[in-house]
């Protein structure tokens, strides 16, 4: 749903887009305002194609500084998460500025506002710029022609006015970002990966959390064995995902003992990968190249890691059960999914990266 | 006269009230794309039919299946007929979510990327 999307180039900045699900937030990578509703609301929008819906408040989230090598979007999103907290864009609709998100591509910014909603956002937004109209042009439902034109200078429109002014500001400094890696029940409990586990005294909540996931604090992440690895999901699943996995898969297996699913995130995806020999690299790795769709993300169609094992996973939520009944889940970049495949334990990518 | 700086978010958002919160009611907000899946639409649709509602806008919606949907190639591509029979496999919530987005969503005719369409997820 939140690949295609963009892919059909269905959405486009300046739209308001719902959908009953979290991650929904997605779209806003292309500078539309969209959001989760929930089933009783789907039924309001199919019938009346309004929404009640109270104002949220503005959020900046200023992100500067260049991404070092191995350090993916989705670590940006992660250690936004991490600073913030789970409930730190609670009432809020981020918008992600600054030099740093300008210079993502699509795909990156689609990881980055994907998880908004982890952050306890309502949504995400990005605004538009040359990259958005790049990225839309030509596109099956994207408009064409003069219509075309019209549209982009309606969307230049968009952008945040200089002197506007936002509820909350947050600054965030990339450079200094390392991969990312959750330890617990939530996508706040996420550290760097060459960092150990934080101890919390007194603290029944994360005692739980650990337990649950059959970790110890104050211990090293790395290293940490891994029976599942998940590539895929509306958050990574997309084709520069792929890509990159693919590249610290090329030429290597998957460990011994570890299963690893590639789903790529629409038929599309897959059939652009297929087209680059991508599915070749995992299959040769040992992974499972599959048909699109949501998958171990929820393990609503039946993919689920097995009660007890740790599943490195490209996805968005590590809740309790989510990815099957006592599931373990660690959520990562595809880098450090691709490289955890290939070592059997939680591997920084970056060793594995010539 | 200098209008006031704006955010990109209320400029979204001014666009589409159809009218304005006030103490007791929230906003009234226009929507431009509603994406449905089988998990959280058909039980909608379920409303919409108990009370006679047809879908406002077909062309503002798009549906398609994502969460309940196989992922083994056998499983989609291998046998007729395709997603509902295999989706049975994963028991009788999933087959029973695709089912009913087949069924109601073309006939209330939003857009359905189906299971063999290109542009699915």
């Amino acid at each position: 749903m939140h690949i295609i999307g963009p892919e059909l180039g269905i959405t486009q900045p300046g739209k308001t887009v719902v959908c009953g699900d979290s991650h929904t937030s997605t779209h806003g990578a292309l500078g539309a305002l969209a959001f989760g509703i929930g089933t009783t609301e789907v039924g309001h929008v199919l019938a009346t194609q309004c929404l009640l819906q109270r104002k949220p408040r503005t959020f900046a989230l200023n992100v500067s500084g260049r991404l070092r090598p191995g350090v993916t979007a989705k670590d940006l999103i992660l250690g936004i998460i991490g600073k913030i907290g789970v409930g730190g864009g609670t009432g809020h609709v981020i918008e992600y500025r600054g030099e740093t998100i300008r210079e993502l591509d699509m795909d990156e910014r689609m990881t980055i506002c994907n998880m908004s909603i982890e952050a306890g956002a309502r949504a995400g937004m990005i605004a538009p710029d040359e990259t958005t109209y790049r990225y839309l042009a030509g596109r099956p439902r994207a408009p064409q022609g003069e219509a075309w034109e019209r549209a982009v200078e309606r969307w230049r429109q968009l952008p945040t006015d200089e002197g506007a002014s936002f509820d909350k500001q947050v600054d965030i400094d990339a450079s200094a970002l390392e991969p990312m890696i959750t330890y617990g029940t939530n996508p706040g409990m996420v550290i760097p990966i060459s960092s150990s586990i934080p101890t919390r005294a007194n603290d029944a909540v994360f005692a739980k959390s650990l337990a649950y996931m059959g970790l110890e604090a104050g211990a090293p992440i790395k290293d940490q064995p891994v029976n599942v690895v998940f590539l895929g999901s509306c958050t990574n699943g997309r084709i520069s995902d792929l890509r990159s996995a693919a590249g610290v898969m090329r030429g290597r297996k998957v460990a011994k003992g570890v299963q690893m699913l590639v789903i790529p995130g629409s038929q599309q995806v897959k059939k652009e990968a297929e087209a680059e020999g991508l599915d070749r690299v995992f299959i040769d790795a040992g992974a499972e190249w599959r048909e699109s769709g949501c998958s171990m993300c929820l393990g609503m169609n039946g993919d689920l890691v097995p009660k007890g094992q740790y599943s490195v996973s490209t996805s968005n939520r590590n809740f309790e059960g989510r990815q099957g009944i006592g599931a373990r889940t660690l959520l990562a970049s595809p880098l450090t999914a691709a490289a955890s495949a290939v070592r059997g334990r939680v591997t920084d990518p970056r060793e594995l990266m010539s | 006269m200098a209008t006031t700086p704006q955010t990109m978010f209320e400029k979204v958002w001014r666009q589409h009230e159809v009218s304005g919160e006030t103490a007791g009611t929230p906003a009234v907000l226009y929507i431009d794309l509603h994406l449905i899946h089988e998990v959280t639409s058909p039980q909608a649709f379920s409303v919409l039919r108990e009370r006679g509602l047809p879908v406002r806008r077909v062309d503002l919606t798009l549906a398609t299946m994502d969460h309940s949907t196989p992922t083994r190639t056998e499983q989609i591509f291998g046998g007729a007929p395709i997603s509902i029979d295999s989706a049975a496999k994963q028991g009788p919530r999933a087959r029973n979510q695709l089912c009913a987005i087949w069924r109601r969503a073309p006939r209330s005719a939003p857009r359905t990327a189906g299971h063999r369409a290109h542009h699915r997820p």
